[in-house]
């Protein structure tokens, strides 16, 4: 007020119309904006989760794997076992059959018992009881049978009977 | 007076309407349109990746219970095993069935890289074959996992029947 | 916003003058931008009356203001609640019995104080509420604009500001106030009279104006042609009828004196008026030198800034009977007035 008695009206650069106009806008603008932000982040959100689920998924694929190895290995030893009870139960029905095999009237004195052979030390009363109660079925059982008799004082005789399986990979 | 609001200028009008379409088409077809599309395809992928690692969960948990179930069932062999061989324990245990039991090792070797095979050989002396035989069937009840092998050698004595045969003992490997 | 302030002389500015003169309102535009004076035209208004505008005359505001968006309009103040005093202390309002509280002042030079009463103001500001208003510039700015422009004068000097509807006197020295008066000389009903002398008595103490119509040539001196007061009134009453028109119709610019017949007509009609300033110079003069409340020193010229018309007669009249030199300035006051109003706005 410096000369005038009253002071002036306030001039705006922009008349109303135009702020309105301005402000409407703007407002439009930063909405979309707005809109637009969160359309990115939850983009960005579910690139982040993808690629967290894609290496959980493979940590998961790892643990797999771990468990398929001890799984494997877990096998391995029920089949080693169950191999090594078999073997066991089959040794044992072996010579049970073996000795069941042999009648009253033969005595055994020693056994050798290996992979592919076998070696009776006995004492039989004849050589008939020999050949055909026992020299029969061992040769049933083994590819190659030989006996060797040994006459005795009391008239026995100690026989000798060695027997083979002859093995497609071959020997004793 | 700002009487704007009151007479409208149409220039302005038409001017400010127009610049109002093109921003608000700006953003939307160049800002918006390809972020939407951006963000459909990643979701796709998103769904893609949750259903495979779904999928590969359940196959994880099936292989656990898998995993399980086998411990359950082979405890014993698995047991049997990782125990450590005693010789002391083999003793007394065939001392059940034999007399005069006593063991001299024979070797240790390799067995797939995943087993220590020992091998003894076993003397001892029974009463009658019957004793073998339990011996045998025990032996699969026994901790260790232990095989009776060849050469098996039986002689009768005056009382008793004195025997040699191999033992092949399965240890898992120490650094297993 | 001060961003506004910043940018807004880059734009177009119109500064509106409105005042009136006689029965119509003066309208001077001038558009101003980059401190360039772009445009300038001036639109007059029949009026009938102070009371109220011409509704054409508001169309025309409003086509102005709405063309362009930074639009000033100042109003040149004439109503008779105004004045001028020396000093700006609450104490030189009480010496010169004007009452502070029913008025509002503006300090000149931190030396003097322009004043004019709020009701006054506000009724100007009701005249023009549609419209709207930006400043309102007493007669006694315009005049100190137009002293400013001149070197100052060590010697007390008279100054008269002559409008149609107003005669505003104020002495100056060196710059400073010594006395101001301000009379209106048109009312609506009568013109001139006895009843501007009353009012003026009361806000500047002229208790003995009264007298000077009974007094001879005393104190005065040679005041021959103030026996011829008597036919005063007749050619007063005739102000209203053709004469003064006559003259405008022939004339619009003010300060020509037509020729021929008419002329001693005019003359007659002018010098009516003239009479009037004459009355209030000598009164002036009298109250200046004779009332203690104002450092008299003598004064030697006389300053007329003449926005309407004086005639010679009155200049000799002064110049011999008062035996003081005159100076006159033909001026156009509704331009002047524009021109403040620009350097007030964009400073």
């Amino acid at each position: 007020m410096r000369l005038s008695f009253i002071a002036p009206r306030k001039k705006h650069l922009f008349s109303i119309f135009t702020k309105v106009w301005i402000v409407f806008i703007i407002s439009i603008v930063i909405l979309l904006n707005i809109f637009n932000l969160f359309i990115v982040y939850k983009n960005s959100d579910y690139k982040q989760t993808a690629i967290k689920i894609k290496n959980q998924r493979i940590q998961l694929e790892k643990d797999i794997e771990n468990i398929d190895e001890k799984i494997g290995f877990i096998l391995r030893q029920k089949a080693v076992a169950e191999e090594i009870y078999a073997n066991n139960i089959i040794l044992k029905d072996s010579i049970k059959n073996l000795f069941d095999l042999v009648p009253d009237q033969i005595t055994l004195n020693k056994v050798i018992m290996e992979k592919n052979s076998l070696v009776i030390y006995g004492v039989t009363p004849t050589k008939d009881a020999y050949n055909f109660l026992l020299s029969a079925p061992l040769k049933s059982i083994f590819h190659t049978s030989q006996t060797i008799f040994y006459l005795t004082d009391k008239g026995w005789y100690n026989f000798v009977s060695t027997n083979k399986i002859i093995n497609p990979e071959g020997g004793e | 007076m700002d009487k704007s609001m009151e007479k409208i200028d149409i220039i302005k009008l038409l001017l400010y309407l127009l610049i109002f379409i093109v921003a608000t088409l700006f953003m939307i077809l160049i800002v918006i349109v390809p972020n939407i599309k951006d963000y459909r395809a990643s979701k796709i992928v998103y769904k893609k990746a949750y259903v495979h690692k779904m999928r590969v969960e359940n196959v994880l948990v099936d292989r656990d219970n898998e995993l399980r179930n086998l411990n359950i069932e082979n405890r014993r062999a698995l047991t049997s095993f990782m125990h450590k061989f005693s010789t002391d324990n083999f003793i007394k245990y065939s001392g059940q069935f034999f007399n005069e039991v006593s063991l001299v090792e024979v070797e240790k070797k390799e067995y797939k890289k995943e087993f220590v095979e020992y091998e003894l050989r076993v003397s001892s002396s029974l009463k009658s074959p019957t004793n073998f035989y339990d011996f045998l069937e025990g032996l699969n009840r026994y901790e260790n996992i232990i095989q009776a092998d060849f050469p098996i050698r039986m002689e009768s004595n005056a009382s008793t029947i004195s025997s040699a045969f191999t033992i092949k003992v399965y240890d898992i490997n120490a650094t297993k | 916003m001060a961003l506004t302030k910043v940018l807004q002389k880059y734009f177009s500015n119109i500064f509106i003058s409105i005042i009136h003169q006689d029965n119509e309102w003066i309208i001077t535009s001038k558009v101003v931008r980059n401190g360039v004076i772009k445009d300038k035209f001036i639109e007059n208004f029949e009026s009938d009356g102070r009371d109220n505008i011409p509704s054409k005359m508001e169309k025309y505001l409003e086509k102005l203001q709405t063309e362009y968006n930074f639009a000033y309009i100042a109003v040149f103040l004439d109503s008779m609640g105004q004045g001028a005093i020396s000093g700006i202390s609450a104490t030189d309002f009480q010496k010169n019995s004007v009452d502070m509280k029913s008025v509002t002042h503006i300090n000149i030079d931190k030396n003097w104080v322009v004043y004019a009463s709020f009701i006054d103001i506000n009724w100007i500001k009701n005249l023009f509420k549609n419209s709207g208003v930006d400043f309102i510039y007493s007669p006694f700015i315009v005049q100190n604009s137009l002293i400013k422009k001149q070197t100052p004068r060590e010697q007390p000097t008279l100054y008269i500001l002559n409008h149609n509807d107003s005669v505003t006197i104020s002495i100056f020295e060196n710059g400073n106030i010594l006395f101001g008066a301000y009379f209106q000389t048109t009312t609506d009903d009568k013109i001139g009279g006895e009843e501007d002398w009353e009012n003026e008595s009361e806000e500047e103490g002229l208790d003995d104006l009264i007298e000077l119509d009974n007094m001879g040539d005393d104190d005065i001196g040679g005041l021959d042609e103030l026996d011829d007061l008597g036919d005063l009134d007749d050619l007063e009453e005739n102000e209203d009828a053709a004469g003064f028109e006559e003259v405008k119709e022939k004339d619009k610019d003010l300060g020509h004196f037509s020729s021929g017949e008419e002329q001693v007509e005019s003359n007659l009609e002018l010098f009516g008026r003239d009479i009037l300033i004459y009355k209030y110079l000598t009164s002036s003069l009298k109250e200046f030198y004779k009332n203690p409340l104002y450092k008299s020193n003598f004064i030697e010229k006389i300053i007329i800034y003449d926005g309407y018309e004086v005639s010679n007669e009155l200049i000799d009249m002064i110049e011999n009977d008062l035996l003081m030199d005159i100076e006159m300035h033909k001026i156009n006051i509704s331009e002047i007035v524009c021109d403040i109003s620009i350097k007030e706005a964009l400073k």
